[in-house]
């Protein structure tokens, strides 16, 4: 990753949105498939965010591609590992199986039957994946017995592969599945007094720990229109709101934006929020740094705001599943 | 966790270009534990000790001071490749003493450069998935662009299962990103803090961040269950060449490594065996180092502990000593006999 200085970040021109857009769309069609960085080896988070991009911006054969790559991928448990082979850790599956469900419903008649089977055995996979319980005690404020999902097998639950296993469950029609409400409880628990979430724990050692915009966010879109929702987790969206006055890297400003987005999705008050100022803030640091196809999805995936196939899920109830539930 | 294959995404072009993914297992493990070896059969290690230190002060020279005081010969760096790492593991703006200052960086980066090495910054932060945000949070992207310097994301890039040499835990192998395994000298440079688990984190622990988060998550939680002392040693056994410069400017003690507070001690260290200069670093925060898990493990087997093993250069130890608070916890008591400078 090559750096910039003070100077080089000044001279560049500001970009324009629907310019950049429309050349993203032209270098994702051209070439879909990566890694994290220019040059790498593909690996199944990026071709996953990669489908997902590429169905909202309507390109069918470039998602179908990507979604096709992923199923050869896909191991015979019907995971699909962080590296596209048979080695884990898996906690791409929930990606992967978020990115067949929207190439289902965008193109049903490209997608059948092989993207329900794709994302059901995905499914049956996550749903063995269990975390690690540990003892709480005062060491952690958390509830260490609540199960989630790891980022590896054989450790604890954490936030941000629990928030990935329960949006595939809600976009996939399972969210009614009994690991999908605990995996609500866990996020809700998880939450900080004053707002946010750290990547896991709430207290460790009698001290409360500092939030993070990533996992924040990704906690926010996890429980994209589900009703009636936890008090604690407004508090974290008044803290991304807070954070969007500063500079904040692409993938973090991505998920913030689709988690605002969702903060907002019953108002009938005009948007209040300047997302597109941070937007390009975001694009235009990236464009000094290095061309990165993984970073540049994700912003493109953000810039579709309501349209965003991440938040195209159905509202979901877990009614007093959660303590400090909002009536 | 699983032996490793070759990756079958990548295309021989890729391969050749790097000469990463085809070197072998076997070499990598000789290369690797090479040094594990190399500090068995040394008994002695030097240690510098700087004091009056600033970040706006001359730290180039500090270091290359340092550096040579400590016998490190730059003719076996020149034209070779060096990976500086620092901490970075949870950058926050709120908390520029928990991280490795980026002037710090800065200025080792100029010492190696003026020894012709080839040199790169590279981390895998902790308990930051979002690497670009780690580098704005901490003020090193800045720095490093300043300086025209570019940086490896240890979390994300291509692996290769290295052999556990040290052997104290479980794992039979580790993942190391492709910066690690091809650089010739890996620079540890941690913040000089207290770690309320471990009791303090310096140079060995600091290590913990060539492991990429891709493979182990965010925390590097198949660590922890592998034991902390365990993999501390083990990845340092297993890692190549290593010496160590020490932010010991700004430094964190209570509830370090996350959330401590500020302590000012205006220290650098410099030395070319991390154990010996993690053992300075302990008796400099009136911590016994022998109760300190991982230095007990690897006393004597990655490098002395022991007082009359070490050689000072620079300034000695004993007067800039100065207790750092740690937490008042049952697993922390045990780090100092006098049970003096608990906190709660």
């Amino acid at each position: 990753m090559d750096l910039p200085s003070k100077q080089t970040s000044t001279q560049l021109m500001d970009v324009n949105l629907s310019d950049w857009l429309v050349e993203q769309k032209k270098r994702l069609a051209a070439e879909p498939i990566g890694g994290y960085a220019p040059g790498e080896s593909p690996m199944a988070e990026p071709v996953a965010l990669a489908a997902i991009t590429a169905c909202a911006y309507d390109l069918s054969e470039t998602a179908s591609t990507l979604c096709h790559y992923m199923q050869q991928a896909q191991n015979r448990d019907g995971s699909v590992s962080v590296g596209l082979n048979t080695e884990g850790p898996f906690w791409t599956t929930s990606l992967a199986c978020i990115a067949w469900r929207q190439f289902e419903l965008h193109w049903p008649e490209l997608a059948n039957p092989w993207c329900r089977d794709s994302y059901r055995r995905g499914l049956d996979f996550l749903f063995q994946i269990r975390g690690e319980k540990v003892l709480g005690g005062d060491t952690f404020g958390h509830d260490t017995q609540l199960v989630g999902w790891p980022w590896v097998e054989g450790t604890h639950s954490w936030i941000e592969p629990t928030a990935m296993a329960l949006m595939a469950m809600r976009h996939c029609g399972a969210a009614d599945h009994p690991r999908a409400i605990e995996a609500f409880k866990l996020l809700s628990d998880r939450q900080l007094p004053t707002g946010g979430a750290n990547y896991g724990n709430t207290f460790v050692l009698g001290n409360k720990l500092r939030p993070h915009v990533l996992p924040s966010a990704m906690c926010i879109v996890a429980v994209h229109r589900v009703t009636p929702i936890p008090e604690s987790f407004d508090a974290t969206i008044r803290y991304l709101e807070n954070e969007l006055n500063r500079p904040m890297a692409a993938i973090s400003l991505a998920w913030t934006i689709h988690a605002l987005v969702s903060s907002r999705w019953n108002n009938v008050t005009p948007f209040d929020l300047e997302l597109d100022w941070p937007l390009r803030a975001a694009i235009n640091r990236l464009r000094t740094i290095e061309v990165n196809p993984y970073r540049q999805n994700l912003l493109m995936l953000a810039a579709r705001m309501q349209q965003s196939p991440l938040l195209a899920v159905e509202p979901d109830s877990f009614f007093g599943l959660a303590s400090g539930v909002k009536s | 966790m699983s032996e490793p294959s070759s990756n079958p995404n990548l295309n021989s072009n890729q391969q050749d270009r790097r000469g990463f993914l085809i070197t072998g297992a076997a070499t990598a493990a000789v290369i690797a534990g090479a040094a594990y070896w190399h500090h068995r059969s040394k008994p002695n290690s030097e240690v510098f000790i700087a004091k009056n230190q600033k970040y706006g002060g001359e730290l180039v020279r500090t270091i290359r001071d340092g550096l040579l005081a400590c016998e490190f010969d730059p003719e076996t760096i020149r034209g070779k490749r060096v990976l500086l790492k620092p901490n970075l593991v949870e950058p926050s703006r709120l908390s520029p003493h928990m991280t490795t200052h980026p002037t710090m960086i800065q200025a080792a980066v100029e010492v190696f450069r003026e020894w012709n090495a080839e040199v790169t910054v590279g981390e895998g932060p902790g308990h930051v998935r979002d690497t670009e945000q780690a580098l704005i949070e901490s003020g090193v992207m800045e720095a490093l662009g300043d300086v025209r310097m570019s940086f490896e994301d240890l979390n994300y890039q291509e692996i290769r299962a290295v052999k556990n040499v040290g052997k104290a835990c479980r794992l039979s192998s580790f993942y190391f990103p492709r910066a690690v395994i091809e650089a010739d000298l890996v620079v540890s440079m941690p913040k000089m803090k207290t770690h309320h688990w471990m009791g303090m984190t310096g140079a060995m622990k600091n290590m913990y961040g060539v492991i990429p988060g891709i493979k182990y998550g965010w925390p590097k939680n198949v660590l922890h269950y592998n034991g902390i002392p365990e993999t501390v040693f083990d990845i340092n056994a297993s890692v190549g060449r290593r010496i160590t410069i020490v932010d010991g400017i700004d430094c964190m003690e209570g509830d370090g490594p996350i959330l401590g507070t500020p302590k000012p001690m205006g220290l650098v260290l410099v030395g070319t065996n991390l154990t010996a200069v993690d053992a300075t670093m302990a008796r400099l925060m009136d911590i016994l180092p022998n109760r300190i898990p991982y230095l007990a493990l690897a006393a004597d087997r990655l490098g002395p502990i022991d007082e009359t093993r070490i050689i000072q250069r620079g300034e000695n130890w004993q007067p800039l000593a100065d207790p750092f608070m740690i937490l008042d916890r049952n697993h922390l008591r045990v780090l100092r006999d006098n049970h003096s400078h608990f906190v709660t």
